[in-house]
């Protein structure tokens, strides 16, 4: 048993280093691209391909656990939501790979990205039954009023900047309002998870809740930037959405291979 | 460590793989395989639960209270739990207490 702890703590050392490399192989390819000619295209192809290793590894949970007890169902939604993302970055590069225009604000991808808070938001507040066993009641106040003020300030920083006109202004403005809302419902308990983690052979790392905090960063400076009509460079909120979908795939490879051990493991 | 053998053990290890169950097949699989690794059921006479609970708490972090909370639940249901508790008792310090008024019976 001893030995199998210490193959936790192992591969909690590989998976980390992998994390960390892969997030640096895939956004110093977009950084040093990024002035270039096809740095947008890069960008975004960089992007479907991080999102993608976490639908494929999302799929295989599901394949392999089913759809049974608390993590079953909390998995098949994680794995719905990642794959509406996926619809959601592939439009985007189509726009732009495809057809060679920028992304339209508001596009279909938002119909997808907006979409998936609904599993998304399931998958969190499921698992936060688990996870968060034990959290303070004054942590969940302190957490929970921060996050009303960021939404407070984000909201009124979002009318104050934006520069958008025209017929569609009003629902381009409304669905800038609805990310940083849905956002700041599913960053609380992910925060919170954060804040209760470090306990537990298996638990100790939440890989997808910090992939959930990185994602409101990227979420709320692309709004800005959205509203904004924004025409500088962007690859940096490009490189925070790999780091978001990397870690999402760190924390699957990890559910994958230690949460749900497969027969020939268990056999040993 | 305090450890039971009472008519209630086989109850509480089919509350405990209820509990542990209800967060899915393949988990229920390998936590049941890290506490067989330690010893935690080695033998089917007695559950020592503090033991259970350590360990649980070693490999699931907080995760541990919840299968605690279910494994009491599901006593409950058996109508093993039919004590009077302070309401902030833990669910392992319930347990406990049903488990060694079994034991004196």
């Amino acid at each position: 048993m001893q030995q199998s702890l210490l193959n936790i703590a192992r591969e909690r050392r590989n998976l980390v280093l992998g994390l960390v490399g892969a997030i640096t192989i895939v956004n110093m390819t977009v950084f040093l691209t990024a002035s270039s000619d096809g740095g947008r295209y890069i960008g975004d192809i960089s992007r479907i391909g991080t999102v993608a290793s976490a639908v494929v590894v999302s799929s295989i949970i599901v394949g392999r656990q089913k759809l049974s007890g608390l993590f079953g169902r909390a998995y098949l939604s994680l794995a719905i939501g990642l794959a509406l993302w996926l619809a959601a970055e592939i439009i985007w590069g189509y726009y732009e790979l495809g057809l060679g225009v920028e992304s339209p604000f508001p596009s279909i991808a938002d119909g997808f990205w907006i979409a998936s808070y609904g599993p998304f938001a399931y998958h969190v507040f499921s698992t936060a039954k688990f996870f968060g066993k034990g959290v303070k009641k004054h942590t969940i106040m302190i957490v929970s009023a921060a996050g009303a003020i960021f939404l407070y300030f984000y909201v009124q920083a979002i009318i104050g900047v934006s520069e958008l006109e025209g017929s569609g202004a009003l629902e381009s403005l409304a669905i800038s309002i609805a990310y940083p809302v849905f956002d700041t419902i599913i960053i609380i308990p992910a925060v919170l998870m954060v804040t209760n983690a470090g306990k537990g052979q298996l638990t100790s790392i939440p890989w997808i809740f910090i992939g959930w905090i990185l994602m409101v960063v990227a979420d709320s400076l692309l709004g800005i930037t959205a509203v904004t009509n924004f025409t500088g460079e962007t690859f940096p909120i490009t490189m925070t959405y790999n780091a978001t979908y990397l870690c999402f795939t760190a924390g699957l490879l990890w559910y994958n291979r230690l949460f749900i051990m497969s027969d020939k493991k268990l056999a040993k | 460590m305090m450890q039971h053998s009472v008519d209630n053990t086989a109850v509480l290890r089919q509350a405990i793989d209820a509990a542990i169950e209800s967060l899915g097949g393949p988990i229920h699989k390998t936590i049941t395989w890290y506490m067989n690794n330690k010893g935690v059921f080695s033998d089917s006479k007695k559950i020592d639960i503090e033991f259970f609970y350590s360990n649980l708490k070693e490999l699931v972090g907080p995760g541990a209270e919840l299968i605690m909370e279910e494994t009491w639940q599901h006593l409950e249901k058996q109508g093993i739990a039919g004590q009077n508790f302070e309401p902030s008792s833990s669910a392992l310090e319930k347990i406990q207490k049903v488990l060694k008024i079994g034991e004196r019976a």
